[in-house]
């Protein structure tokens, strides 16, 4: 394949993938902060594939023990809650006391 | 005997006399240590009916087989008198060095009798006490006591248990602490040090504590080694307490505004974050070295969880030595006085432990009377100009110099709330209080049952006498393949049957009452309740026992552990019978059967006052206390090996 070819067929991908993705921002707390790099402070940008839900954000950075999730102003989402561009989800452990 | 030395102090203050008493093996078997044997002395001791400032009440510091062994969360200290903000029984638990280093010493505690007419200090070393005249301490800071004591014994190493300007003035939430930054903080044992002008103790001592069984402990302590990461308690001692605001905040459970609340906005919360306390606040915040720099210890543990801050507010400097603010003061001077600046509550941290003072009982009793300000019932007239709203973080340090100096309005706040609102004749429906003391900032809107035990609890509302409900929820309790749950500890003590938080049954009164047994065990075995506990903790129910029959060589089963903390809460619950408080004493604030939460996860929720009572008859009747008065019954008291308190009782 022609280099000419190869970058047009990467800039059509580029392209869908910005379509069907979206932008999520993510807050991790406490010892879930360590699931991301340190200088990151528990906060990124995630891409995410439309459709995405709480559960898929989740996997995505790695958490797989029970936690507390919220979305925007909704201040307790469910695994299955269907995530939207420019969303913002916070995810909380839950504490038993201290 | 192992674990213990076999020798308690009895210091009397009226006529200056040192007494040490060697109890008899089965006295030590009986009452095991910490809380249960301080309890026995305060009984025997203090006449019925004596006022808390009275010379005649009783102030035990106790410690335990496993105080002073190699191995974490052992190195606390239990101090028991009769309260001055409750008039039942005061019981209070400190960590750090102190209470190995008495053991090392050669005691395992300290009773004091009467009053001196001037202040003295007490001094423990290698076995030998002395009292000594404390004029030149008097009205000093708890750091500046800690470098006049090292330079005057000429030894660095010593360790000091002390009361504070305020433990003095007896302020009724007085403390005492230790290491400046440590504090016996609950129900005013540090007012009734102050009331005995007792300004110090002070120990040191090279003798090494003996286990029964080297062996057994090592491994117990390796088995801690290994988990200290998988537990979650390494992230813990990373983070400390501090660490759980914002999962309150996400459960609705922050309690905020003087508890209107159970949520702050989701930055302010940030703000005041145990996260952004490592980040911006600890020691070695700059260079990336808190690891180092910015977590301290008690002695032999592991999971370091106390913060050692470096930083400033408005000028002041925030002292390493004060230490850093626990979950609870964040909460007390933040969240409940709607401020967010972590700077501002540091170093309200800082000023209560130089005073000497309970940062739960000192800043709630500042959100009350911001809510009355807010609300008129206080006036500008009457702060004497101090603009008492709500997030005005200059006004909560402006308060609380003068409550800690009782100066002007400060003398009243100096009483607690619940006394304050008794002198201003206004105010009380506000009150955040239960047998006059200060909720901890937990809320039992969430979790149901702690509702319960806060009512129940023999020395006021505690966070720290039973499991919380949301370690009884499906998935926490379940776990994952990839995260072990509780139930591993909570299965230990016979807990299988998980519920919500909101629940409240005849199973969850089981839950709360038996892991209520666990903890006054852990209290009573003097181990730390971050390290050993029922749920979420680096040991279980199983390795306590097998810390004390490794320490002391008397194989103790978890059944008999179990009731060994049955025992203590019984007696305590009968000490307050014998001083006069009854049902009527267990109950919850009126504010929170009335108004409605407002925002996040709790929005709307209000308790119910029939779940409530009900939940008292279920406690009651599982507990083998008469429903009517809330006193064990003879059955019960027999059952603990406690028929000549029932004797006592005239039951």
């Amino acid at each position: 394949m022609l280099t000419h070819e190869r970058a047009d067929r990467r800039d059509r991908v580029n392209r869908s993938l910005k379509k069907s993705f979206m932008k999520v921002n993510i807050r991790l707390y406490g010892l879930l902060r360590d699931v991301l790099p340190a200088e990151k402070k528990g906060r990124d940008l995630l891409d995410l594939a439309e459709g995405s839900t709480v559960q898929d954000a989740l996997c995505l950075v790695g958490i797989r023990r029970p936690v507390i999730t919220a979305v925007n102003e909704l201040h307790e989402a469910t695994l299955d809650h269907v995530l939207q561009d420019g969303d913002q989800m916070v995810v909380f452990i839950q504490a038993a006391g201290g | 005997m192992f674990g213990y030395t076999g020798k308690i102090l009895h210091v009397n203050l009226t006529d200056h006399t040192l007494e040490v008493e060697e109890p008899s093996e089965q006295f030590y078997r009986d009452y095991v240590g910490g809380s249960l044997m301080g309890l026995y002395y305060l009984w025997k001791h203090t006449p019925q009916g004596v006022d808390a400032f009275d010379p005649r009440n009783t102030l035990a510091l106790m410690t335990s087989a496993a105080t002073g062994l190699p191995i974490s969360g052992q190195s606390r200290c239990t101090a028991v008198c009769k309260s001055p903000t409750t008039q039942g029984v005061a019981d209070s638990q400190a960590g750090g060095y102190w209470p190995a280093e008495l053991k090392f010493a050669g005691f395992d505690g300290v009773v004091v009798h009467g009053a001196s007419d001037t202040p003295v200090y007490l001094t423990i070393i290698e076995g030998d006490a002395k009292l000594h005249a404390a004029d030149h301490l008097w009205g000093k800071t708890t750091l500046e006591v800690d470098k006049i004591l090292q330079e005057e014994l000429g030894d660095k190493k010593i360790e000091i248990a002390q009361i504070g300007p305020a433990g003095e003035k007896m302020a009724r939430f007085g403390a005492i602490m230790n290491m400046s930054n440590r504090a016996w903080g609950r129900t005013g044992t540090g007012a009734v040090m102050g009331s005995k002008k007792l300004k110090a103790i002070v120990v040191r001592g090279t003798t090494k504590v003996q286990p029964a069984d080297k062996k057994r402990l090592q491994t117990i302590s390796r088995m801690g080694g290994k988990e200290l990461k998988p537990s979650g308690m390494a992230a813990f001692g990373k983070y400390g307490t501090a660490g759980v605001v914002l999962p309150q905040q996400g459960d609705g459970g922050l309690p905020s505004y003087n508890w209107d609340t159970g949520v702050m906005s989701l930055e302010d919360a940030e703000m005041i974050s145990g996260e952004r306390l490592y980040d911006e606040i600890l020691g070695g915040a700059a260079d990336g070295k808190q690891k180092n720099k910015g977590r301290d210890t008690c002695f032999a543990c592991t999971v370091r969880c106390k913060r050692v801050v470096d930083s400033e507010w408005q000028g002041n400097k925030l002292i390493p030595e004060y230490g850093g603010p626990e979950y609870e003061t964040i909460a007390t001077f933040g969240s409940y006085c709607g401020i967010s600046d972590l700077h501002a509550v540091t170093y309200a941290n800082q000023l209560c432990n130089e005073y000497g003072v309970d940062t739960i009982s000192c800043g709630a009793t500042i959100s009350w009377a911001m809510e009355c300000y807010e609300n008129g019932v206080i006036t500008k007239e009457e702060t004497g100009g101090v603009e008492l709203n709500y997030g005005n973080a200059e006004a909560m340090i402006e308060m609380l110099k003068m409550t800690l100096n009782r100066e002007g309005f400060g003398d009243v706040l100096a009483e607690g709330s619940a006394a304050a609102a008794d002198r201003l004749g206004k105010g009380h429906e506000y009150l955040l209080t239960i047998k006059g003391q200060e909720l901890p900032a937990h809320m039992p809107q969430v979790k149901r049952s702690l509702g319960v035990i806060y009512a129940v609890n023999p020395f006021g509302a505690d966070h720290q006498s039973s499991e919380h409900d949301p370690a009884y929820e499906e998935p926490y309790y379940e776990g994952t393949p990839e995260w072990t749950g509780y139930k591993r500890f909570l299965n230990q003590i016979g807990l299988d049957k998980p519920m919500h938080s909101y629940d409240l049954d005849e199973e969850k009164i089981n839950y709360a009452l038996t892991t209520q047994y666990t903890y006054s065990m852990a209290d009573t075995m003097s181990v730390c309740q971050f390290v050993y506990g029922a749920s979420w903790q680096l040991f279980g129910p199983q390795s306590m026992a097998d810390l004390h029959s490794a320490a002391t060589g008397w194989e103790m089963s978890v059944d008999e552990m179990q009731a060994a903390g049955r025992k203590r809460l019984n007696l305590m619950r009968a000490y307050n019978a014998r001083e006069g408080l009854t049902r009527d004493n267990d109950t919850l604030p009126k504010k929170l059967f009335k108004k409605a939460l407002a925002g996040g996860k709790s929005d709307g929720m209000v308790l119910d006052r029939a779940e409530f009572e009900h939940g008292l008859d279920m406690y009651y009747a599982q507990a083998g206390w008469s429903a009517d008065t809330g006193t064990p019954t003879r059955a019960t008291l027999e059952d603990c090996d406690l028929g000549w308190v029932a004797d006592d009782l005239g039951l």
